[in-house]
């Protein structure tokens, strides 16, 4: 499968659903800044909750 | 145990305040915090993050809610941490505690082995270590006596993966943090920034004074545990020549 890149947008990242649970060790959660949005969208894809988004 | 409030931080955070100081009696304390609530497992609880003197708890509101509609969150962590829960399973990293968290705590941290980490001290591997002496009025080599001399703790890790904290510097060989920032600091550099003293894990920003580079790798998401240090081990320093840091380089321990 081959993906081309139409229009990258102005800043498009890929996030996926974050590390949770490792703020002692300094590793901070990143990933999606709004998790909830990021499941519902993977829903409306098919795809896995926790799938990487764009 | 010091007496600590329980403020909300976020609508799913909570901290623990035991002070405001860089101290180990309130260190130990807050580990021993941390300890009791990491072994009741509560709930809902996805992080329990020691720092220096205040303990960050993250959870999820909804799964507490659905588990326990009782109680509020803050009310049972202060049962635990005032000794009303048993420690339950085992947590590879720390010692079990009885029923005084604090004096176990304490009695913990003197039965387990120190990490010890060699450092090469002065020259390109610490570039900052004549300022230090200058500003000690020591000579390097006594800095570095005194550097290696201390029993240190780490008080978190916090900034960037793997990055500890450490308390046990000797009160002499404080120095303020750079005037000037160096945008990269080498891998493993062991620095001193004002009472605080720490070591990079890997190139990093940073405004500490460097003294030394250790080949100790502290950070590696590919090792299990990913952290050479964790919050409460006591570490110790030792001084090593180039050439056994070029043989070390890469080692984890």
């Amino acid at each position: 499968m081959t993906v081309e890149v139409v229009k990258p947008g102005l800043l498009t990242t890929l996030q996926d659903a974050g590390r949770v649970g490792f703020a002692h060790l300094g590793v901070g959660r990143t990933g999606a800044f709004d998790p909830p949005a990021l499941r519902i969208a993977n829903m409306l894809c098919g795809n896995p909750a926790t799938a990487c988004g764009l | 145990m010091t007496d600590f409030s329980i403020e909300p931080l976020a609508e799913e955070a909570l901290l623990l305040r035991f002070g405001d100081a860089i101290d180990l009696a309130i260190n130990v304390d807050v580990h021993a915090a941390a300890h009791a609530l990491r072994a009741a497992a509560l709930p809902g609880v996805t992080d329990i993050a020691p720092a220096y003197a205040s303990l960050l708890v993250r959870f999820d509101p909804a799964v507490w809610e659905r588990a326990d509609r009782e109680s509020s969150l803050p009310d049972r962590l202060l049962q635990i941490v005032h000794g009303r829960a048993e420690p339950a399973g085992t947590q590879p990293r720390n010692p079990g505690i009885g029923r005084d968290e604090q004096q176990a705590a304490r009695h913990a941290a003197s039965a387990d082995a120190a990490t010890e980490v060699p450092v090469c001290y002065g020259g390109a591997f610490g570039p900052d270590l004549e300022a230090v002496a200058a500003h000690a009025g020591l000579s390097p080599d006594a800095v570095i006596a005194r550097h290696t001399a201390g029993e240190y703790s780490v008080a978190m890790l916090g900034f960037a993966p793997g990055f500890p904290y450490l308390l046990g510097l000797d009160p002499a060989l404080q120095v303020p943090r750079r005037a000037d920032p160096r945008t990269r600091v080498p891998a493993g550099s062991v620095a001193i920034g004002g009472a605080q003293t720490g070591i990079y894990p890997r190139e990093l920003p940073g405004g500490w004074n460097l003294i030394g580079r250790t080949p100790l790798v502290l950070f590696d998401p590919e090792r299990n545990p990913a952290c050479l240090l964790a919050p409460g081990d006591r570490v110790r320093f030792r001084a090593i020549d180039a050439d056994e840091f070029a043989r070390l380089t890469g080692h984890s321990a």
